[in-house]
């Protein structure tokens, strides 16, 4: 069965309106280019923000990101439902993250460690307390796994609900309530005492 | 190390208070990293839309390969193996119990597929027990053969002549068994044999140019040099019924000698007396 063929308009962004999950799904799987690009410009912020988050201060989220749409574009075929978009951006892009994780922590477990120090970026020089404490929170997300440390970011820092957290990890329900229950007490013990603690900087 | 007065639920609300932090700094990508990962994703997407080798193609070059790769496995594999020796019967014909028999008066004569030729004298009765990659066996139940075996590094070739095991790697020799009355002889051209005898406890080691004569019923295993081939005295020699003396060990020497032998230990033993004497060659 052939996809129908789908003429997309690339406009500038601030004329940008953006189109729905079908018509982008419709463009992209009869491989308009055009439609790989304003895929790219709708859910790029949000994957850009997950990765960011996941991954911490060390973590390149442009490069991964960008890693993520390519992975999304081999895999896109494989979507049956065009209403799904959304979440199956969301779950190409946890997977990897989670496959960069995993590789981050072997490579921390053969000492080819990156430094783990928070970028300047991401906080005003003069907010000294807050890049202590964003380092402290990654210190302690670094040692847990893949698996309970994307469910807290989704949860707690990105905000999501849990069931949104199941449709995009492909788990249950119950499954997300138990990984963040390991999360919260794993954290709490390495990082909720405070900067005194032993596992902090 | 933990504050004394900070309890687990608070810890807990310190980690959510962290996460919240997190989310109010971390807010995502500004518009230049987004417009540059724009790029970037157009440029890897139009690479990957690069012309690639035709998927049949490459399908070929796999089959190829492999195709290759087997063919110079079996070329190797054949060439290894050895397949078994075969041989052909010339002036005879295989009887129905297996046994060489001859057309008419002709010695039969057998060629095996390694030159290895086999001459079977009149009224010998012999079958081939057995062949391998590497040589035969062969059964002589009575009678004269002569046998040239071809050398070569691996051949392994096995004589049977009743309670006698003549083995050969590579040589030209003549033996002979007759049951009754018990006479083994080998008659050893070239190369060496070992023969494995009954009254002897190890292997009889015959070199070029010697005779090999050996009675069991009365104990007797004598060697002789060829050149003093004596077809009417072979039997008369001197007796060889010793009991490990190393100074006995073979000789190539003129007229009979003594082969390094020693009988089993339920055979009558030699007295020292005898040995004596026949190192002193007083025996007649």
């Amino acid at each position: 069965m052939s996809s129908p063929q789908v003429q997309l308009t690339l406009v500038s962004k601030t004329q940008t309106c953006l189109p729905t999950d079908r018509v982008l799904v419709d463009g992209l799987l009869a491989g308009d280019a055009d439609a790989a690009v304003l895929n790219y410009r709708k859910f790029a912020p949000q994957v850009f923000r997950i990765v960011q988050r996941s991954m911490g201060p060390t973590g390149d989220a442009e490069d991964i990101t960008q890693d993520i749409f390519c992975a999304f574009h081999s895999r896109v075929r494989s979507l049956r439902d065009p209403d799904a978009l959304s979440s199956f951006v969301l779950s190409v892009a946890l997977r990897v993250i989670k496959w960069q994780l995993r590789r981050r922590r072997v490579r921390r477990i053969l000492h080819f460690s990156v430094d783990g120090q928070v970028p300047d970026s991401w906080a005003s020089s003069d907010d000294v307390e807050n890049r202590q404490a964003l380092m402290r929170l990654y210190h302690g997300l670094d040692r847990l796994p893949a698996n309970e440390r994307t469910v807290f970011v989704l949860k707690h820092i990105e905000g999501m609900d849990l069931q949104e957290i199941a449709d995009a990890e492909g788990t249950s329900l119950s499954t997300v309530k138990r990984r963040l229950r390991r999360a919260h007490s794993q954290l709490a013990s390495t990082v909720g005492f405070g900067p005194e603690g032993e596992h902090c900087p | 190390m933990k504050r004394p007065n900070m309890d687990r639920d608070t810890a807990e609300a310190n980690v959510i208070e962290l996460a919240s932090l997190a989310r109010n700094v971390l807010t995502g990508a500004n518009d230049d990293q987004l417009v540059q990962g724009e790029r970037a994703i157009r440029r890897r997407l139009s690479d990957a839309k690069r012309p690639r080798t035709p998927m049949a193609l490459r399908v070929a070059a796999i089959g190829l390969l492999c195709s290759t790769v087997l063919a110079v496995g079996l070329y190797w594999q054949r060439s290894t193996e050895r397949s078994l020796l075969s041989y052909r019967i010339e002036n005879g014909s295989i009887g129905a119990d297996q046994t060489i028999v001859a057309n008419g008066a002709q010695s039969p004569r057998m060629r095996f597929s390694d030159g290895t030729e086999i001459k079977l004298q009149p009224n010998t009765t012999a079958r081939v027990r057995y062949l391998s990659d590497r040589g035969a066996a062969l059964a002589l139940e009575a009678g004269q053969l002569h046998a040239e075996i071809v050398h070569s590094s691996h051949s392994e070739w096995r004589f049977d002549a009743g309670p006698y095991v003549i083995q050969v790697t590579g040589t030209v020799f003549d033996v002979s068994w007759e049951p009754d009355p018990d006479r083994f002889e080998l008659k050893l051209q070239h190369g060496s044999v070992t023969v494995h005898a009954p009254i002897s406890n190890g292997p009889i080691p015959v070199r070029a140019g010697q005779w090999l004569t050996i009675r069991s019923r009365s104990n007797e295993i004598t060697i002789r040099d060829l050149t003093t081939l004596n077809p009417s005295a072979p039997h008369g020699a001197p007796v060889a019924s010793l009991n490990e003396d190393p100074d006995l060990a073979p000789t190539t020497t003129a007229g009979p000698f003594v082969a390094p032998t020693t009988l089993p230990s339920h055979e009558p033993v030699a007295s020292e007396s005898w040995i004596k004497a026949l190192r002193l060659g007083h025996l007649d």
